[in-house]
């Protein structure tokens, strides 16, 4: 275990010391007080991370005579990663500060990987701006994840945002992979967040039912999303469809002794629309998977609470077949 | 020439991050299908027999009955369907209708052994007419569910009908009247005819 660590640790330092050297010996002609002797600077201090000095040397000249030098910007975007890094690791990656070091670190970065690739002599420095992007790219993700995770009301915007930065990042660096799949499943993980957390609500609490609607809307426009995005989602479309389909029971259940004749036939006239309004995505599932006895038992069960008995006893033949 | 430092920054400062960031991404495919997995269960209660359930408890409220009826308990029978009678008595048995605790009353076979304010059955044809004939005169709302027929059941003062997928109900008033029932104006309103 110590030995890999340290491994790991040499490995680090062996690729770090070839980028930077590589770097070096790019400014290496450089004359004192000229541009390249300030990037050649600067990379002295971001080797000792000291990376506000190499910030402070280099920042003020991107807008001016660096700012048409790939080295100048991955310097600066380095360094900000560096922040980023001791930020995230003192506090969270997502803290205000890491994050606002991260955001700045990837636009320098970028500039820098576009600046290199239409340079006179370009992919001098790609491959190190790449590694530096990949890496923020994956803290991007990684941030996804745990936010749907540690999911709380009102997050999915937050966890979006990770995501789509980091699918912004990859198109940079890897123009040809395809993130859909990876957008569908967080789009069906987000609408099974905000499902538990409609499942544990408390319903004697006015503020709960607000949320309750808030959390229950969340859930079917995550899974309309990830219908959007692929079509051929068999689980979106059945999971959309229970989600509506027990919206509606959970309205039915809600009826007591305190619910008025008006009430009654109101809270029906919602349940009945819910109900016809998971038929649509269960039988698209169906559809794409006519011996799902699952979608076959819901087909059943919709059917019947719609009082469609003869529809409802055909999918229960249905279903009898393929329990055999 | 320079000396590289940078390298000698803490491992958990640089790679132990990088490397979760790897370790995470790649076990993201893992996590979002274990994610599907704790799908949505379908809720299969039975939501004709509870909207069916709550009709009745209206019926019971905002109906009257004769002087003689209103000592002991409040009782409705029901006929032909279990779950609505065990749904009944786990949602509204602890109720009161006026100053009458509500009881129900489960009939095996289609015969009113013991008087009950309301019966429901689900009943049709000879069953249906035993069930309403061992009703006599008595002040007793009987509830049927006869969706196909032409007309109500003859002897039911409600049936419950189906009118685009939502469950209705309708009204001889001239049988309410018949077995001395006053029937609520709330009632009389929603009462659908077809």
């Amino acid at each position: 275990m110590g030995c890999n660590t340290m491994n790991i640790h040499i490995l680090n330092r062996g690729m770090l010391f070839l980028g930077l050297t590589l770097l070096i010996s790019l400014v290496a002609i450089a004359q004192p007080g000229s541009t390249a002797n300030l990037i050649d600077e600067a990379i002295s201090f971001a080797e000792d991370g000291a990376y506000d000095n190499a910030l402070s040397m280099i920042e003020p000249h991107l807008e001016n005579e660096a700012k048409h030098d790939a080295r100048a910007w991955y310097v600066a975007g380095y360094s900000h990663k560096g922040r980023y890094k001791d930020s995230a690791f003192l506090n969270a990656s997502t803290s205000k500060k890491a994050n606002t070091e991260r955001s700045i670190a990837v636009i320098q970065l970028m500039t820098a990987y576009e600046l290199d690739k239409n340079s006179a002599f370009p992919g001098g420095i790609s491959e190190m701006v790449e590694e530096a992007l990949d890496y923020l790219a994956k803290t991007y993700m990684n941030d996804a994840v745990k936010g749907v995770h540690g999911f709380q009301m009102g997050m999915d915007g937050e966890v979006m945002t990770y995501f789509r930065a980091f699918v912004k990042i990859k198109n940079v660096i890897s123009p040809d992979d395809d993130w859909v799949r990876e957008e569908v499943e967080l789009e069906k993980n987000l609408a099974k967040a905000n499902r538990i957390l409609l499942e544990s609500i408390d319903l004697n609490n006015a503020t709960s039912l607000q949320n309750q609607e808030a959390l229950f809307e969340k859930v079917v426009s995550h899974y309309l999303r990830a219908i959007e995005l692929d079509g051929r989602d068999y689980t979106a479309r059945y999971n959309l469809a229970i989600n509506l389909y027990n919206r509606g029971v959970s309205e039915l259940k809600s009826i007591d002794h305190t619910t008025s004749m008006f009430e009654l036939m109101e809270i029906q006239d919602i349940c009945v629309l819910l109900f016809q309004e998971a038929l649509d995505p269960m039988l698209a599932a169906h559809n794409m998977e006519r011996n799902r006895m699952e979608t076959l038992k819901g087909l059943m069960t919709i059917y019947r609470a719609l009082s469609q008995n003869e529809e409802s006893e055909k999918y229960k033949s249905l279903l009898e077949e393929a329990i055999k | 020439m320079h000396k590289v430092e940078i390298g000698n920054r803490p491992l958990n400062n640089s790679v132990w991050v990088f490397l979760a960031g790897i370790a995470i991404v790649a076990g993201l495919g893992l996590a979002w299908i274990q994610g599907d997995q704790g799908g949505p269960k379908l809720d299969s209660a039975d939501t004709i027999a509870i909207t069916k359930a709550s009709f009745l408890f209206q019926f019971a409220r905002s109906n009257d009955w004769p002087q003689e009826t209103k000592e002991g308990n409040f009782k409705i029978g029901i006929h032909g369907n279990r779950i609505l009678f065990d749904f009944l008595v786990e949602k509204y048995s602890s109720q009161s209708i006026g100053s009458q605790m509500l009881e129900m009353v489960w009939y095996e076979d289609a015969e009113m052994t013991e008087f009950t304010h309301i019966l429901y059955t689900e009943s049709e044809g000879d069953d249906l007419a035993d069930l309403i004939k061992s009703t006599g005169n008595q002040p007793v709302m009987v509830v049927t569910s006869v969706n196909g027929a032409l007309q109500m059941p003859k002897g039911a003062v409600m049936n419950f009908l189906i009118q685009s997928s939502k469950i209705r109900y309708e009204l001889d008033m001239d049988n309410a009247v018949l077995r001395g029932l006053i029937v609520g104006n709330r009632i009389l309103s929603w009462a659908v005819t077809r």
